[in-house]
């Protein structure tokens, strides 16, 4: 299987993508315990780089530049530096950068120096429904718009792929769906508040 | 200008920072001029967040219970206190047929018999797939969130279940069904889907429990 048709299946998340993937939690292991990761904190890193893996895949202009494993164990390798500059392991940048540096077999091929949520725009959101409230909102909302919520917004799954996934006549009718969808949602919040 | 109908998709591409020039200063102006809209925007914005943070924890119960299924339990934690058939209850994200699968193929073959809701996904033949155009039985218009058609599988052989439906996502029947002799409605004032057998009408729940079908009360 080429790289290439990897992260085909990856994108649709075929099963067979992902089983490659956990083949490669020994090598990604070897690497954080060598970065003095502790051992009750390498499976969550794993499994969050695994998320961001699948999460990265699903982005059209995704492209493996390396194999998986290589790609895979240096996402963990990027959030093993993150868990050190959190727990105060390095004592500063250079440290830190010692670390990584022992590490000189696996390429840093996966830098993402911003990774994490933008900040909300509006620090001010005393006045909207709690996070709890949404969740139940769309809960609500049942198919399609439960589906078609999370498909745009999590999945960032393209209008053409919905109309065909969904059953809409065109791609224009995805879009009205998804306006009424997020509009009803709103709605549902809204009468909540009041 | 920005219309009703387009508002969401503009507030989204204002949030993503991908809004060309104009239409991104008159939506900076919207929010700087009227609390309405400002309040509109930092909800959308919160709703995108709720659904991300979602599924990511749907997803990373998932992948914990893959991990183990594949490397054994290494460490205790709190995704691990709930059995698997609770965790499968608890995530029907869109798109879930993956893991599913994965799961089924991965931990089937550790812990085989500790649940039943993975034994009929991956026991049962689908026999038939399609989709089945939705139609509108009575009074009123079918919203537009309402698509043209649904997909539908049809399961024959399955040992416990023969007259039942698992409506999440898709559809999917158990029993002697065939794709050409069911049809697929939606009640408008009901806003429920039906599905019409033999000129008997099933309400069809939205549910990913198995469940059987019950024909209509009038």
């Amino acid at each position: 299987m080429t790289e290439q048709e990897l992260i085909e299946l990856l994108k649709k998340g075929d099963p067979r993508a992902f089983r490659e993937a956990l083949k490669c939690y020994p090598r990604c292991r070897g690497v954080l315990l060598k970065m003095g990761i502790p051992e009750e904190v390498i499976e969550d890193i794993f499994q969050e780089s695994l998320m961001v893996l699948y999460e990265k895949s699903q982005e059209e202009d995704f492209e493996l530049t390396s194999n998986l494993c290589t790609y895979l164990c240096a996402i963990c390798k990027y959030k093993g530096l993150a868990w050190l500059r959190k727990n105060g392991k390095g004592q500063n940048r250079e440290d830190i950068e010692n670390i990584a540096d022992a590490n000189e077999d696996e390429e840093f091929v996966y830098n993402e120096e911003t990774e994490g949520e933008a900040p909300m725009l509006f620090e001010e959101d005393s006045g909207l429904p709690s996070e709890e409230e949404i969740r139940e909102a769309i809960d609500s909302l049942g198919f399609p718009c439960k589906d078609l919520i999370l498909a745009v917004y999590y999945h960032k799954t393209r209008m053409d792929e919905l109309k065909e996934e969904f059953g809409y006549k065109n791609v224009n009718s995805v879009k009205v769906a998804k306006h009424k969808c997020m509009e009803r949602l709103k709605k549902l919040l809204n009468s909540k508040e009041s | 200008m920005i219309n009703e109908e387009d508002k969401t998709d503009i507030i989204d591409q204002y949030l993503a920072g991908t809004l060309d020039g104009e239409l991104q200063l008159e939506v900076e102006d919207r929010i700087n001029t009227d609390a309405e809209f400002r309040r509109e925007v930092a909800l959308q914005q919160k709703i995108i967040r709720t659904v991300r943070n979602r599924e990511r924890e749907s997803i990373r119960n998932e992948l914990a219970e893959l991990f183990t299924a594949e490397y054994g339990k290494q460490k205790k934690s709190e995704t691990e206190e709930a059995t698997i058939e609770d965790e499968a209850k608890v995530i029907p994200f869109y798109r879930r047929q993956w893991f599913s699968a994965i799961a089924a193929s991965v931990a089937f073959a550790l812990i085989a018999g500790l649940t039943i809701w993975y034994t009929t996904e991956t026991d049962d033949t689908v026999l038939y797939a399609g989709k089945i155009e939705v139609q509108k039985p009575r009074s009123g218009d079918i919203p537009p969130s309402v698509p043209d058609s649904l997909q539908v599988q049809i399961i024959t052989d399955n040992d416990q279940y023969n007259f039942h439906y698992q409506f999440e996502g898709q559809l999917i029947l158990y029993g002697d069904f065939r794709l050409d002799s069911v049809k697929l409605l939606y009640d408008s004032k009901k806003q429920q889907y039906l599905l019409e057998v033999e000129r008997v009408y099933y309400p069809l729940e939205e549910t990913e429990e198995i469940t059987e079908l019950s024909a209509e009360v009038q």
